[in-house]
């Protein structure tokens, strides 16, 4: 397990997660043994703390049906669902779309021969005049 | 060399796998090997500072020396005389990171039924990681001669000399005992060609950020 999972998965765990949320309204909470320089690993730590904190209370609150129990549970989807939610609205991801919908018409047309006279058409209907 | 460290032993004892909270519950890291138990710790102001000095001499030293040649300038040569486009495996490798995402924005639309769909893009998004990791390699392989990198490699090498640390017990099997520096000074380190030294490079940029 590389280290970075190691850390998302005490992050995650229902210990660290409580003592996340009890530190919020109790100030007395101390996570770790040091009050400062906190190392690089203990500033990712609390960043998924915070993270699945986060993605418990929109589960909690039904605010997306994309996210369930299951993919906070997988790092890999987990990871998927904070990437689509930063580009919910992103017109990046509409572009893509647009451009594989062209792709998927264009690759479709290209199979389609035109009986009349061998050449591909984009066009399912020939305007041609009947000689 | 009697002791000397293959990269493969370095490897696999930085990825043994270890799961307790010991990596977050204080600003230092433990660790062990060949039976040993060693931690490296966080570098005070002063240590930083120390470290901001070598490196800094380091890379003066460097400039004057013969042979030696900054980053952009490296990065010339490789294309020019050696036909080596560094600039295009960033590219290649930020093209990639594009599809990683794309492949992630697929993955969220996924429902928890469509099990096959998801490994299908699991397995497709792992081989992309793979192919730009071999990329991001290849170009830090090509980089490494540069002065700014040989520079940062003095940086994490002092860090590392200050703050490893081996825990001497008062007595064998004893849990009480000292932490004691592995090396006394920097100059002890750059001479010592062993497990420990690389291991603990390892361990220091992994606890200072480098995730």
């Amino acid at each position: 397990m590389q280290i970075d999972d190691k850390i998302r998965q005490l992050a995650k765990s229902s210990y660290y997660q409580n003592l996340f949320s009890m530190s919020k309204k109790c100030a007395n909470i101390q996570i770790f043994d040091n009050v400062s320089n906190f190392s690089g690993l203990q500033i990712y730590f609390l960043y998924w703390l915070s993270v699945y904190d986060m993605l418990h209370e929109e589960l909690a609150k039904h605010e997306d049906d994309l996210l369930s129990q299951n993919v906070i549970d997988d790092n890999y989807r987990c990871d998927s669902y904070l990437v689509y939610r930063h580009k919910k609205h992103d017109h990046l991801w509409k572009q893509h779309r647009r451009e594989e919908k062209l792709r998927e018409i264009q690759s479709r047309h290209k199979n389609k021969k035109n009986p009349a006279d061998g050449k591909q058409s984009f066009c399912n209907v020939d305007f041609r005049r009947e000689e | 060399m009697k002791n000397q460290a293959s990269m493969e032993e370095v490897l696999k004892e930085l990825e043994k796998d270890t799961l307790n909270p010991e990596l977050i519950k204080d600003n230092k890291y433990l660790f062990h090997l060949d039976g040993k138990s060693y931690r490296v710790k966080m570098p005070s102001q002063k240590e930083l500072a120390d470290a901001t000095n070598i490196h800094n001499k380091e890379y003066v030293k460097l400039l004057q020396q013969d042979n030696t040649m900054v980053e952009k300038n490296l990065i010339k040569i490789l294309k020019e005389k050696q036909g080596i486009d560094v600039n295009a495996m960033q590219e290649e490798a930020d093209k990639i990171e594009k599809e990683i995402l794309f492949n992630h924005i697929e993955c969220a639309h996924k429902k928890d039924t469509e099990k096959k769909g998801i490994e299908k893009l699991r397995q497709k998004k792992d081989e992309l990681r793979i192919k730009r990791r071999d990329i991001v390699i290849e170009r830090a392989g090509f980089l490494a001669p540069a002065i700014e990198v040989r520079a940062k490699d003095e940086y994490y090498k002092y860090l590392t000399s200050c703050c490893t640390e081996e825990f001497k017990a008062k007595e064998e099997g004893s849990n009480e005992g000292d932490w004691i520096l592995v090396w006394k000074n920097y100059e002890k380190y750059c001479k010592d060609n062993t497990k420990i030294s690389y291991v603990a490079l390892g361990e220091l940029t992994n606890l200072m950020i480098n995730i």
